[in-house]
């Protein structure tokens, strides 16, 4: 697969602090590639550096296999936090200024506006908009030179449940068309389900780089409840599971390697309870994520 | 060059404070290229009331072939700051709204975002010199007793002068935009810079007598590229010429503030 982005030693530093140190990465061609972190980790410094709004200390990087400049950023749609433009502009008017600096037809301003849905009002001024559509526009504007890369930071930042499900069919659908994707976020739920890779930054540093679909994977942990009052003992007697713990009216076991849900339910029946809920878990992003930042505190100790 | 022109004429012209600015400057470049006859004959008729017959200003030759180029532009210059102020604007708006980054962040070069600043300030710079030009050329046929092709066109230099004073002195707001980067800010820091800073030094180096401290003020160097013509009319010496050391000084100027400007924004985070 060919690279798409390679990031070398890249650092930038503010005085003492280091807002981002010996960063490594390489980004793959069709990758959706997310970039998870605290706030204040250095994502926004990254993306920001990679586009050549801040002068790295140290390091390198290369897109598309060379040194990067204006010419490789007019293959880019990127947005940077919050979508900015000009408040006394009409949509399509800021559309058009996009245009002109990336050098591509007027003609694909109307077609974008209609990708985002944006075509009702883009006779009206930015100002006007609502940050739903606000964020819309920031997306048209990225799709305008049918980008190779699109740089999503924080895409559904501030928006109501309705408008971040909006922006994630949006970005699903862009994905599959083949293009690649780098989202800057600190809503795992959301990388989780739209990246096939991620990346997790604190102060600054690379703490951990992998798939997405390996996330699940590891221990399977099942939650049982039953109105029984054995039930805590029963389960307590078994050896199918590593650890029980419990949560209000529920027990929560994390499964030795090669038993599964079925095997509690046969378990429980032989010893004459029946569950009334039994729900097999996947270990979501948020809570690899809360470990991976947790055994780095402990080995920092 | 063409492409930056355009992009930059695309973000400023829909700006209401934008066209407001430049419309108010074109307006008062006509008031004053088209007003001073109506202004003398008026004062002529109020000489008259007062039985002064014998005084009539309208005798002055404001329009008069070749002169009236040094007279128009030695006046028109004192509006500059209306075009300094819009744009002052359109950089700091730049700024405050962030689209300077969004603009790199598109595929624009830093140095491409500054330089379309500039050229616009040259454009606005040769908009200017070229109405000064058509409002000369209609006033000056009205008005001239003696109408001939090498009259009309003998001092036409102050033109480029003009356009050179006026493209320095929109560098200078330009680059205190940079520097400042908060619109209003920035106008008051125009203001009180040409108002108290060159004022207070011109007054303190003409008292003590040190003359080399006037070159050190830029807006002042800029000012006195084309002297003031009217003490000729009661009959003193005057310079009808553009001086070839002042020429530079205000070359330098310009110069000084384009690299400045440049270097502010190239080096800098955005």
């Amino acid at each position: 697969m060919d690279t798409v982005l390679s990031i070398k030693g890249l650092s930038k530093h503010y005085g003492k602090i280091k807002a981002l140190d010996g960063l490594n990465l390489e980004v793959k061609k069709g990758n959706v590639f997310g970039i998870l972190g605290p706030n204040g980790s250095g994502k926004t410094t990254t993306l920001g550096m990679i586009l050549d709004v801040i002068n790295p200390t140290a390091g390198q990087f290369e897109w598309f296999g060379k040194k990067s400049g204006p010419a490789t950023r007019k293959r880019i749609g990127a947005i940077l936090e919050h979508p900015i433009f000009y408040p006394y502009l009409t949509g399509r008017q800021n559309l058009m200024i996009v245009c002109d600096i990336k050098q591509v037809p007027y003609e694909r301003v109307d077609e974008v506006l209609l990708q985002v849905g944006l075509e009702e009002r883009k006779n009206s001024k930015f100002k006007t908009y609502s940050l739903g559509m606000k964020q819309r526009l920031s997306i048209a504007s990225a799709l305008l030179c049918d980008p190779e890369v699109m740089i999503l930071d924080e895409p559904t930042n501030g928006l109501d449940p309705q408008g971040i499900a909006e922006i994630r069919d949006l970005i699903i659908s862009i994905a599959n068309s083949g293009k690649t994707i780098i989202i800057a976020s600190h809503l795992l739920d959301e990388v989780q389900k739209v990246c096939t890779h991620f990346c997790v930054l604190q102060r600054g540093k690379l703490i951990y780089n992998g798939l997405v679909e390996d996330v699940g994977k590891g221990n399977l942990s099942v939650e049982v409840k039953a109105d029984d009052e054995r039930l805590e003992e029963v389960l307590g007697a078994c050896n199918l599971h590593l650890e029980m713990k419990r949560e209000l009216d529920k027990y929560i076991l994390t499964m030795h390697d090669g038993y599964s849900a079925a095997d509690v339910n046969k378990y429980l029946f032989d010893h004459g309870i029946t569950a009334k809920h039994l729900i097999v878990k996947t270990k979501s992003l948020e809570k690899q994520f809360l470990e991976i930042l947790k055994d780095q505190e402990g080995g920092k100790q | 060059m063409i492409r930056l022109l355009k992009i930059e004429l695309k973000k400023v012209w829909p700006s209401r404070a934008f066209r407001l600015l430049s419309i108010m400057y074109m307006v008062a470049m006509v008031i004053i290229a088209m007003g001073v006859m109506p202004f003398l004959r008026w004062m002529k008729s109020k000489f008259e009331d007062f039985d002064l017959d014998g005084i009539d200003p309208t005798i002055i030759p404001f329009y008069e072939f070749p002169d009236i180029w040094q007279n128009l532009t030695s006046v028109a210059i004192w509006f500059k700051l209306l075009l300094g102020f819009s744009l002052v604007f359109s950089i700091t708006n730049e700024f405050s709204y962030r689209t300077i980054r969004q603009n790199v962040i598109d595929g624009l070069s830093k140095h491409e975002f500054i330089l379309s600043k500039i050229i616009m300030a040259g454009f606005l710079a040769a908009a200017s010199t070229v109405t000064l030009f058509v409002l000369g050329l209609i006033t000056g046929l009205m008005y001239s007793t003696e109408i001939s092709f090498m009259l009309i066109f003998e001092d036409s230099f102050f033109l480029l002068a003009f356009f050179i004073q006026l493209f320095s002195f929109l560098l200078f707001t330009l680059l205190i935009g940079v520097l400042i980067k908060k619109s209003i800010i920035a106008m008051g820091l125009l203001v009180f810079w040409i108002l108290a800073v060159e004022n207070g030094f011109y007054i303190y180096s003409q008292v003590k007598k040190i003359e080399w401290i006037e070159y050190l003020l830029p807006i002042k160097s800029i000012n006195a590229l084309i002297h003031n013509p009217f003490p000729k009319y009661v009959f003193m010496e005057i310079q009808d010429w553009v001086a070839l050391p002042e020429l530079l000084l205000v070359l330098g100027y310009g110069g000084l503030f384009y690299w400045a400007t440049i270097r502010l924004v190239v080096k800098r985070d955005l």
